[in-house]
């Protein structure tokens, strides 16, 4: 039975025990069915021995006197047994004549065929089973001589059909207590095969789970409770040996990526998450910086106090840098006395980062410079430290760490306890933005007068002055005039923007003011940065800016940029809205630059486009810049909203932009920006023109009707 | 047990033989000759008391009309004794030594002092004497549609000890009552 391989123990214990009591039965039930074959034959013979006795007794006189009459009445008596099919008395003579016969009608047909098989006359007496048959021959005597024979013939059909009926019904005992075995089998085996079962099955959830701190439930102290003894321990043991591999590996990693004395990560560490930060600067475009720093004089600590106060030391710059980083800046201790510092996700703009740097490095080495309390011992140290900026156009780890090691050495040499950048540049760039920063605040703060506005008018196509944009100016005491290109990034990104906007918004709506006190009727812009006009209270500040000056709200413009719209557009409609309330228009500046959808321009209460002056400069050099100032005129007519051209330079551009329908324009070709005076000179003058013109078609009217 | 049945058989052919040879040759006394033979079959079927003597005696009462025909059987055995036969005629104490008195019909006149005769002895009378079973004899040989039939008087028998085997009552008339 191969198919019995892959049966479970329970099933081959059931089979077992089914099969041996279905053996066993079966032996039974042959030997009983055999046995009552036996008895039943035995019975059989009994009774048609006895039968036959009796008829041979009482035949003999009938026969010995030749009553062949009487015989045949006697043997006619049998009738009464039904198996009977056939019997003949013999005479002991010559010939093979029946003497007297009975024949069952029911076997009449059976006898006659039979009869003339039998020769009776050399038959001895005894019986002799067929199969179907029993044959019995008895002798007739008389004062012990033998005078005849009586001829039995028995059918056997009863006597099968008996037998047969035994062994149906043995059969189906057998069925039945087979059933019954089947359901003590399988109560036997839950009690033997269960636990084996419960192994099994703990087994294939350990291994499943891969969880070795299981156990299986054990239940008789039998060879099965041993085996699952045995894999309990086993499975402790698995169990033991993995916590002390993930132990050692936790160690090993320990001593592999961290430094023993500081807890903090070891160059090895350092070199991957360095490459990593490399890796992510190219996909984000951000820029990061690599710090290194040394400790100044630190071997002469280490020699005069030696190396405990030393590793305390180390110790303390350690829990100084990881305290003073942000979260996602790793410090790192690379050497004896040296660390790096990686600093992540700095400005996309070169210069914001390189300043963002520096202030770090700056912040820390005022920290690491501050005194040291070692065993009751004041210390003193400072860093130097070197800076490399790194981002997707950069160099790989071992370049940057060894430019910031240059950049480290440098600090040493021009002195110590000073942070150096590796690039020349870098460094000015970042020191000047520092002073920038530091300079415009103190500006905004104590010394406003640095600071003006400018003015450059915005002229018809007859030459005529409607507007101005008020634009910024600052002038450094020491520095001379710095480019608002140039501060106002600094601005934003150090949030000196809100301060100077107000600066500018308060100065160019008092401007206005004053010039509509005196009745020059020009229109104002001023330029807002995004991070201003989303700033929380801006609604308030100019309504209180226009308030406080009195001025006419309708010669008074706020030029946004697209990227105010690509914020939150509903938030943006919601705050232009209300501010349109009070009178003020609104321009986009440096139109065609942005990603704005006309879609959201329709939305926009605005009132003006600035065609960016990049567009008109390339004018006549690139078809395309051409195509896209007529496409920008013509929305602006679909959009019913009025285009102005800045940076309007030559004669021709004005011609072209002219021709094409724009009828606005600012630029040198007609006016530099130039302080309020002069502005205010050149209003006058224009003023002074249209009354002079005014008063010369007035005069030339009047003369001509004279 | 074989060759007992082959010599069972082979001595009952040779003596059917034999007996039936004796039947053809003489005519005449065929009726008494089965009549001898019919004595010594009945002879079978009757047990006696225990004190028999050494041979078995078959007595012929008056006129003999067996012929030889009786003669025949001297020496076949009944009851594991060798038959003698025994003419007699006179009625004395002699009787009382037969086993067997087969009263001739020309005896019939002395017929009730035989009886009485015999009425104390294990006698087994025998007769073909009409109504011989109803004066008190024991088995009477009819003849009556060419057969030959008994007529048994089971009482007279019983009466000395005689018992008659069942089976041969089977083919009697009883008299008397059984």
């Amino acid at each position: 039975m191969p198919g019995l391989h892959n049966l479970s123990v329970a099933a081959k214990i059931r089979w077992m025990i089914v099969s041996v009591a279905a053996f066993a039965l079966l032996l039974t039930t042959a030997i009983s069915v055999s046995v009552e074959v036996n008895n039943t034959r035995n019975a059989l013979l009994d009774r048609v021995q006895i039968l036959s006795n009796v008829i041979s007794t009482h035949v003999t006189a009938a026969l010995s006197f030749g009553d062949a009459q009487t015989a045949t009445r006697l043997l006619q008596s049998m009738d009464f047994d039904a198996d009977i099919i056939h019997a003949q008395i013999y005479e002991i003579a010559e010939d093979a004549q029946a003497f007297a016969s009975y024949d069952n009608p029911d076997f009449k047909a059976a006898h006659e065929i039979d009869s003339s098989h039998h020769d009776y006359s050399v038959l001895e007496p005894g019986h002799d089973f067929t199969l179907g048959r029993l044959n019995l021959a008895s002798p007739i005597e008389l004062d012990g001589e033998t005078i005849g024979m009586l001829c039995i013939e028995v059918s056997l059909a009863s006597l099968w059909l008996q037998i047969l009926r035994y062994l149906l019904s043995s059969l189906a005992i057998l069925l039945v207590v087979l059933f019954f075995v089947y359901l003590l089998a399988r109560r036997l085996q839950r009690r033997i095969a269960g636990p084996f079962e419960n192994l099994v099955q703990g087994m294939k959830n350990i291994s499943a789970s891969n969880d070795f701190s299981h156990r299986i439930e054990k239940g008789e102290n039998d060879e099965v409770g041993q085996i699952i003894d045995n894999f309990n321990e086993m499975i402790g043991q698995i169990e033991r040996s993995n916590l002390q591999i993930q132990a050692k590996n936790k160690e090993v990693e320990q001593h592999a990526f961290y430094d023993a004395l500081t807890g903090l990560p070891n160059r090895r560490m350092l070199m991957q998450q360095l490459s990593k930060e490399l890796n992510r600067c190219s996909r984000t475009f951000k820029t990061g910086a690599l710090l290194y720093l040394d400790l100044d004089h630190f071997k002469t600590i280490n020699d005069s106090l030696g190396h405990t106060t030393g590793d305390m030391l180390l110790k303390e710059v350690a829990h100084r840098l990881r305290s003073h980083l942000r979260k996602g800046d790793t410090p790192a201790r690379v050497g004896g006395d040296e660390f790096v510092v990686i600093l992540t996700d700095l400005d996309e703009n070169v210069g914001v980062a390189a300043e963002n740097a520096l202030s770090v490095a700056e912040a820390l080495r005022k920290q690491l410079s501050s005194p040291y309390v070692i065993e009751e011992r004041r210390l003193h140290s400072s860093p130097s430290i070197g800076i490399a900026l790194f981002h997707h156009a950069n160099d790989s780890a071992d370049d940057l760490i060894k430019q910031a090691d240059l950049a480290m050495y440098k600090a040493k040499e021009d002195g110590r306890n000073l942070v150096q950048f590796f690039a020349a540049d870098m460094q000015k760039l970042a020191l000047r933005r520092m002073h920038i920063e530091e300079d415009l605040r103190h500006a905004l703060e104590s010394d406003p007068n640095q600071l003006e506005l400018h003015y450059q008018p915005q002229v018809n196509h007859n030459g005529e002055i409607f507007g101005a944009e008020a634009l910024i100016r600052w002038n450094h005491p020491t520095n001379g005039r710095i480019s608002p290109e140039e501060f106002i990034p600094v601005a934003e990104v150090t949030g000196l923007i809100h301060p100077l906007g107000k600066w500018v918004l308060s100065h160019g709506l008092q401007q206005l003011s004053v010039w509509q006190s005196k009745g020059l009727n020009t229109q104002l812009a001023i330029n807002i940065s995004p991070n201003q006009f989303l700033q929380e209270g801006f609604l308030e500040t100019v309504t209180e800016a226009v308030k406080t000056c009195g001025v006419n709200a309708e010669r008074f413009e706020l030029e946004i940029t697209e990227s105010v719209i690509m914020r939150d557009i509903d938030e943006v409609v919601e705050l232009m809205k209300e501010l349109k309330t009070l009178g003020i228009k609104f321009s986009i500046d440096d139109f065609g630059t942005g990603y704005s959808s006309l879609q959201y321009l329709t939305k926009l209460p605005i009132s003006k486009l600035k065609i960016d002056k990049s567009f008109i400069n390339d004018l006549f050099t690139d078809p395309n810049d051409a195509a896209i100032v007529n496409t920008i005129i013509a929305m602006t007519k679909h959009l019913g909203v009025a285009v102005i051209a800045e940076g309007v330079e030559t004669l021709e551009e004005a011609n072209f932009l002219f021709e094409n329908g724009c009828d606005a324009f600012q630029g040198y070709y007609y006016d530099r920006p130039m302080p309020a005076t002069d502005m205010e000179g050149r209003l006058l003058q224009q003023k002074a023109g249209f009354t002079a013109i005014e008063a010369d078609t007035g005069e030339a009217a009047s003369a001509g009707g004279h | 047990m074989k060759r007992f049945a082959i010599t069972v058989k082979a001595v009952t052919l040779i003596l059917l033989v034999f007996m039936s040879a004796q039947l053809v040759a003489q005519d005449q006394l065929r009726d008494y000759e089965l009549k001898a033979v019919l004595i010594y079959k009945l002879a079978k079927f009757v047990t006696w008391p225990e004190d028999s003597g050494t041979t078995f005696n078959i007595c012929v009462y008056g006129q003999n009309p067996f012929g030889e025909a009786l003669d025949k059987l001297t020496g076949e055995l009944v009851n594991n004794q060798p038959i003698t036969i025994r003419y007699r005629s006179r009625i004395t104490t002699d009787l009382n030594d037969c086993n067997v008195l087969f009263i001739a019909t020309s005896a019939n006149g002395h017929l009730n002092r035989i009886l009485l005769a015999t009425s104390y002895s294990p006698v087994l009378t025998i007769s073909d004497i009409q109504n011989f079973a109803s004066f008190g004899g024991m088995i009477e040989l009819t003849n009556a549609n060419q057969q030959i039939g008994f007529r048994i008087n089971v009482k007279a028998a019983k009466a000395v000890e005689l018992n008659i085997a069942s089976p041969l009552l089977e083919l009697a008339t009883i008299v008397g009552g059984r």
